[in-house]
């Protein structure tokens, strides 16, 4: 295997230990650490967090009495100790195993959480929102969790102002209840998640996403044992796109998505309120439609979410209705306010009112995200040095199994269905033996462009 | 803790959770005829600065098989405000959309603060209060049709009103203002007919027959005249026939885009209630 050319490293790794009486103990640990590792993932507004450590300064006792101690983490270029990349604060959750290595000292394995996880377990809340979904999650990340929010590029949901009442939650409960009930106006989910580089929380939608341009595509990751044999330039550049491991996760399982209801379903509400009764075909091709048109597939790329043409006794599959969802709902509950529950209204172009079906287009497009997963391993250093994190966007590429064809024309060696541009859904990186390498979770939605070039 | 979805179970008698509480008023606004609000034991925070009572859902009540069940037909429910009610709620685990199934007979005791046992030193209650001070809590039955009444009083009023019924202080202000800016709050004029009441309906338009309409099945022997009248049939408006520029103004968030879609889409107007507004905004924030 190539050596990791990344100069990224852990810069320094104390453990503070809280104390009633005395003021707080610094101990630097680095030299202590045997393995740690982050875990982002983009349904999450925290990193999860696993280190091992050679235990010679009585830490676990320490650990056995307070329970609140902490692990400050600074990453970045050695050469660059006054600019880290990564500064981040960590509460020990639990010891998850240990094992004595002497008299005097032995290897203990812990579980990290970052703060709001902490202040979270302790806090459930019961209060009234009258404003946008948005707004009501980064005010709750802000006064109950003392988390900041970056909005990058983000238009506000579709949802607009409405009464949201809590029902005694915790914060993060709370956040993730509204962030579910929030899309944009396609119906595309949003997301309220944590990196290794910001202390605040990251507010993003799955459009704007899927709208930024591919991180990598003047190199993409590459999957193939033909690139054993390569230049000292080349190889240089192994780390940042040679790709370790692959596994394909629930890849083209149709089966699962008709069983959803993602390929067609009905879907019918009922206003107690008024004893109306709303029903509505739904069908994937429209989803999937809406995608081209609002270019979050590229117009030259071919889907990879259905098979449009799938004919079943006759009838095109997704007009049938796989699953029947039926809800009701009250209106004016809150008076004039929408309730979490009522469809947003939109407006057309004519200012005309209509509705919208965002519930289930985003329940649709949850399911899509899970139908094109694979699982990768590559060293890390293009993820610290690039900061890149989830929600953003990688091009993978594939060769495909036909060994007769064209071996000259490389661009025909690739395999187009399995490569593509891939959306970071989740990293777990590892840094040990000063080597860092992640394991990554990826989702697309598209072949490659067609005018793609090697 | 159930994992919370905005679609938890295809069919929604599969996720139902019950639920006790009080009725904290039981005379809903027109237009929500037979409901009740309710603050739900264990669901809804006592503590009124974390759940005010404008912000309290409005629960329909199921009544027996013996009534109509129709719209206009058999009895209405008579719960009071201090029933003890059983219910469930339609969105399972969400908890957001109530629904009464009957009434708990029981025995009202005083509270501990009532009784003395406990003495209520709340000082965000009095904040709360303090920030809303300037809000007369003139009730609206002081509404006299008689020309000199009082732009003041009615503006105050009118402001009460809307916040009452669940408006923001700043759509409430817009909302005041621009009523104010199209017609001073007259009910209306003898003199000239022509325009009428405090949103400027067009008299013998079908808005103006069904706000007379409206008075007559919002009270018996009501009169259209009368400003608390006018009022609520402005809210019956936005709550119906103006719901886009109800949809307007929910969706701003500042005082000049409010008065903006008031005139625009409710009142047709052209005129410029921003100042008013501001003042009327200020008279509260800054009291």
């Amino acid at each position: 295997m190539s050596q990791n050319k990344s100069q990224f490293g852990i810069i320094e790794a104390s453990v503070i230990l809280s104390s009633v009486s005395d003021e707080d103990k610094v101990v630097d640990v680095r030299s202590n650490i045997v393995e740690l590792n982050f875990y982002e993932n983009l349904y999450k507004t925290y990193i999860d967090a696993s280190i091992v450590l050679i235990d010679d300064f009585g830490m676990k006792n320490a650990l056995k009495v307070q329970g609140t101690e902490r692990l400050r983490i600074v990453i970045g270029d050695a050469n660059k100790p006054n600019e880290p990349v990564i500064v981040k604060y960590f509460f020990f959750s639990k010891i998850t195993d240990t094992k004595r290595m002497n008299e005097r000292s032995e290897v203990i394995a812990l579980d990290l959480v970052e703060e709001q996880v902490y202040i979270d377990a302790v806090k459930q809340i019961s209060r009234a929102y009258n404003d946008t979904l948005e707004n009501v999650m980064t005010d709750i990340a802000s006064n109950e969790l003392g988390k900041g929010t970056l909005q990058y590029k983000f238009d506000g949901s579709a949802q607009g102002e409405r009464k949201v009442v809590i029902p005694y939650l915790s914060p993060i409960q709370a956040i993730n209840w509204v962030r579910d009930r929030a899309t944009t106006r396609t119906g595309s989910p949003i997301f309220f998640y944590s990196t290794l580089y910001s202390n605040d929380l990251i507010l993003q939608d799955l459009d704007t996403m899927l709208r930024e341009p591919i991180f990598n595509d003047k190199l993409p990751l590459r999957y193939s044992t033909a690139i054993a044999s390569v230049d000292d330039k080349q190889e240089q550049l192994r780390p940042y796109y040679e790709i370790i491991t692959y596994t394909e996760n629930n890849t083209d399982n149709a089966l699962a998505m008709y069983e959803n209801g993602a390929i067609g379903s009905f879907y019918e509400t009922i206003d107690a309120s008024t004893g109306s009764v709303y029903g509505t075909h739904i069908s994937i091709r429209d989803i999937v439609d809406e995608f081209y048109t609002n270019d979050l597939i590229s117009p030259d790329t071919l889907q990879t979410i259905y098979d449009p043409s799938l004919e079943i006794d006759g009838k095109l599959a997704d007009e049938y209705n796989s699953m029947h969802v039926h809800q009701v709902v009250s209106n004016n509950t809150y008076n004039q306010y929408l309730s979490y529950h009522d469809e947003a209204r939109l407006l057309d172009d004519n200012n005309n009112t209509f509705e919208s079906r965002l519930k289930i287009k985003n329940k649709i497009i949850r399911t899509i995200l899970k139908k094109n997963v694979i699982d990768i391993a590559m060293q890390g250093s293009l993820f610290f040095e690039g900061q890149v994190s989830v929600g953003n966007r990688l091009r993978v590429l594939f060769l495909n199994s036909d060994v007769t064809g064209d071996t000259k024309d490389a661009s025909k060696q690739i395999d187009t269905r399995k490569s593509g541009d891939y959306l970071i859904l989740a990293i777990s990186h590892k840094l040990m033996d000063n080597r860092h390498s992640v394991s990554l979770r990826l989702t697309k939605l598209g072949e490659l462009p067609q005018d793609f070039k090697l | 803790m159930n994992i919370l979805r905005p679609i938890q179970k295809a069919f929604y008698g599969d996720d139902s959770r019950w639920f006790l509480g009080t009725v904290i008023n039981s005379h809903p606004p027109a237009g929500l005829e037979g409901r009740v609000k309710i603050r739900i034991h264990g669901v809804h925070n006592p503590n009124t600065d974390q759940i005010a009572e404008r912000d309290l859902p409005w629960a329909q009540v199921l009544i027996p098989s013996t009534e109509g069940g129709s719209s206009g037909i058999g009895r209405s429910p008579q719960l009071v405000t201090g029933a003890f009610v059983f219910g469930v709620f339609l969105d399972g685990v969400s908890s957001q959309t109530p629904m009464i199934i009957g009434s708990l007979p029981h025995t009202e005791m005083p509270s501990d603060v009532q009784s003395g046992r406990v003495v209520d030193q709340s000082n965000k209650f009095k904040y709360n209060t303090g920030r809303l001070q300037n809000v007369v809590s003139e009730p609206l039955s002081n509404d006299l049709t008689e020309l000199d009444y009082s732009v003041s009083l009615r503006r105050r009023q009118a402001l009460k009103f809307f916040i009452d019924n669940g408006y923001s202080v700043m759509h409430s202000a817009a909302l005041t203002a621009s009523i104010q800016a199209a017609s001073v709050f007259q009910t209306y004029d003898e003199d000239d007919r022509s325009i009428v009441g405090i949103a400027n309906w067009k008299y013998d338009s079908k808005r103006f027959n069904d706000l007379v309409t409206f008075s007559q099945n919002f009270q018996p022997n009501s009169d259209w005249k009368r400003f608390s009248i006018q009022l609520q049939f402005v809210l019956f408006e936005l709550n119906n026939r103006f719901g886009l520029a109800q949809t307007k103004l929910l969706a701003t968030n500042n005082l000049r885009d409010a008065c903006k879609m008031v005139n625009k889409y409710y009142l047709k107007s052209s005129n410029d209630s921003y100042i008013i507004a501001r003042l009327v905004y200020n008279e509260v924030t800054n009291g």
